[in-house]
């Protein structure tokens, strides 16, 4: 046990999904019972994994003993293994949710059973992203991803057939366009293991390899970018139960983020590949519209649509961190990760938790909720303020390491960006903050709250509060590990050469 | 075999086959055409794949590079699937809503 623990950190998750599969033909309660034991077991297993990561740094773990490029390598790091257990948080949560779900119709009862297995799935795909070293399988994820969270769509949803074609449809050409790039790699290098292939790459001298493997595999990272943005998403949005989006958001894209990060940073970053003009500029241009959409989230009349664009424009942070490339951008970048993991999906369980059924839910009901829903507004206003960069919100942090990497590098583009995008998020917050206080005599019409939908928002603020509070320690334990060698703060050998000590 | 139609098969047929792929995913309007397009674009990466499999033997073999090889078939599985999932997807939309076509089906399903 205390030797396999990454194999079965990824493993249970989807060896639970198949076993609810059958159970999902006896008994609901039996489901839902199923679905806590096997996360809170997932949750002990890493647990246990901690105190050998902080003493070793990293875990290597070659599936069935066999050594890259036959086998498959799962690496946990301690700040891979916090995600995880961030991850595993949202999908417990998310449980408290499925509990009180009753969906319509003669299969209605069916489907919630499945619902739970789906989501047991997409956390294992999400574990199997942020756990594995294998291009190839990578790819199996993504595309497993795509079928798991078009499912889900189509399961909830009876006018969401169309949603969950596009999605698959789109998702999946774009991970085969991810394959084109792992081809390229394995031509040149014939390895489809990650550390394998930095190493080779740098022997082989072909950084345009690189270049050209990475342009094709980002592709993949699209879909997961710009759900549930409303512009494509409208209708998916009004008719979808708030807490599924959240989880689909926060687990799948922010898992997804991370493995974009080892990608970039530990397999194709060649020592000398230079990145030309146009990707310089894309990327800043990518940046710049991401951000943007912190402006049209502020001209939304339905929450939920507001909500949406926040978590979508908040993978800008995620992006202007991975282009400083920095020491401190990245740091920031890992932490806003983490932070937004949190957040994204504390923001979708406040919508569900104000929703009745599923439909538009217009800003308007929320005039006052301040003083009707005191706790679920407190809660609101941590994930709103961590997404803004309000201190102590793990949130801020991350923007001010992100701020910090921008004024190192001198990259006064990116500062200013980064800084209109702050200046105007902190203007909508008091704005949504006194709209959210304002005082009317009539009462507004929200669903009462209950144990059952306060409980998961507080245990997420409390989580974003935490995370602000003790980042120093965050940063230094599991951030500073996970950066790139060049980052880490490691005592520089004193290889003797002709006889005399060098630095 | 002739090499010059050897080379021209292994190079021309996946290049053919994933620009015809693009192009259909992004111009057609019905959605069954749409995952044959998908289907064609998947099935070109999995002859590259084959083919890198038959360029780079095994180090002392003639056989072809079986990690190539793996992921070939590895694709071609996952199209099998997938395209599988896709087709039975668009079926069902084409019952509930009477047509094959993309917009048409959007306009039915509106709001």
């Amino acid at each position: 046990m205390s030797q396999q623990g990454p194999v079965l950190l990824l493993l249970l998750p989807w060896a639970g999904a198949l076993l609810m599969l059958g159970v999902a033909l006896l008994s609901r309660r039996l489901c839902s019972l199923l679905y806590f034991l096997v996360l809170s077991l997932d949750f002990w297993v890493l647990f246990r994994s901690f105190p050998v990561l902080i003493a070793k740094g990293f875990w290597n773990y070659e599936l069935g003993g066999w050594a890259p490029p036959w086998g498959i390598e799962l690496v946990e790091t301690p700040f891979n293994a916090l995600l995880t257990g961030f991850i595993l948080v949202v999908a417990i949560l998310a449980w408290f949710y499925i509990r009180k779900l009753r969906l319509p119709g003669p299969t209605g009862a069916r489907r919630e059973r499945w619902l739970l297995s789906l989501f047991l799935f997409l956390t294992g795909t999400a574990l199997g992203f942020l756990l594995l070293r294998d291009a190839f399988s990578i790819y199996l994820l993504l595309e497993a991803l795509m079928i798991f969270w078009a499912g889900t769509i189509l399961l909830l949803n009876p006018k969401g057939a169309l949603d969950a074609f596009r999605i698959l449809l789109w998702g999946s050409a774009a991970s085969t366009v991810y394959l084109v790039g792992v081809l390229f790699l394995s031509a040149s290098a014939g390895t489809v293991q990650l550390d394998d292939l930095l190493a080779q790459l740098f022997t082989s001298k072909t950084p345009g390899v690189a270049l050209a493997a990475g342009v094709f595999m980002v592709f993949a990272w699209v879909l997961p970018s710009i759900f549930p943005a409303p512009y494509f998403f409208s209708r998916l949005l009004n008719h979808t139960p708030s807490f599924v989006t959240g989880f689909l958001v926060s687990v799948g894209a922010r898992s997804a983020g991370y493995l974009l990060f080892v990608l970039c940073f530990f397999t194709l970053n060649v020592p000398n590949l230079v990145l030309p003009l146009w990707t310089t500029l894309l990327l800043y241009l990518l940046v710049l519209l991401l951000l943007s959409l912190f402006v049209l989230a502020s001209r939304q009349r339905d929450f939920q649509h507001a909500m949406a664009y926040l978590a979508v424009a908040q993978g800008g942070y995620l992006l202007a961190g991975f282009v400083l490339g920095n020491k401190s951008g990245l740091a920031g970048s890992l932490l806003e990760l983490l932070s937004q993991t949190l957040a994204v999906s504390g923001l979708f369980f406040v919508s569900e938790s104000l929703r009745q059924g599923v439909g538009p839910q217009p800003l308007s009901r929320l005039i006052g909720m301040a003083r009707h829903r005191f706790w679920t507004w407190t809660a609101l206003m941590v994930f709103l303020a961590s997404a803004v960069g309000v201190p102590p919100t793990g949130g801020f942090f991350a923007k001010f390491y992100l701020f910090q990497g921008a004024l190192e590098k001198h990259d006064w583009a990116l500062l200013a960006i980064l800084s209109l995008a702050a200046l105007f998020n902190l203007f909508y917050l008091g704005k949504f903050t006194f709209y959210l206080c304002e005082h009317r005599s009539a009462v507004p019409d929200l669903p009462p709250p209950s144990f059952s939908s306060l409980f998961p928002i507080m245990v997420l603020a409390a989580g974003v509060l935490l995370l602000g509070v003790f980042h120093q320690e965050i940063l230094h334990t599991y951030v500073e590990p996970s950066l790139p060698r060049a980052f880490q703060n490691l005592p520089v050998p004193n290889v003797p050469f002709l006889g005399k000590a060098v630095e | 075999m002739n090499p010059h139609l050897l080379l021209i098969f292994h190079y021309a047929f996946p290049i053919v086959l994933a620009v015809l792929g693009f192009w259909g995913l992004l111009y057609f309007k019905r959605i069954d055409l749409k995952v044959w397009a998908w289907v064609f674009l998947q099935c070109s990466v999995g002859f590259y794949f084959l083919q890198l499999s038959m360029e780079n033997p095994a180090p002392g073999s003639n056989g072809p590079n079986p990690l190539a090889l793996d992921l070939g078939s590895g694709v071609f599985i996952v199209a099998l699937l997938t395209g599988g999932l896709l087709l039975g997807l668009a079926g069902f939309l084409k019952q509930q809503n009477g047509s094959w076509d993309e917009d048409e089906i959007n306009r039915r399903l509106k709001p």
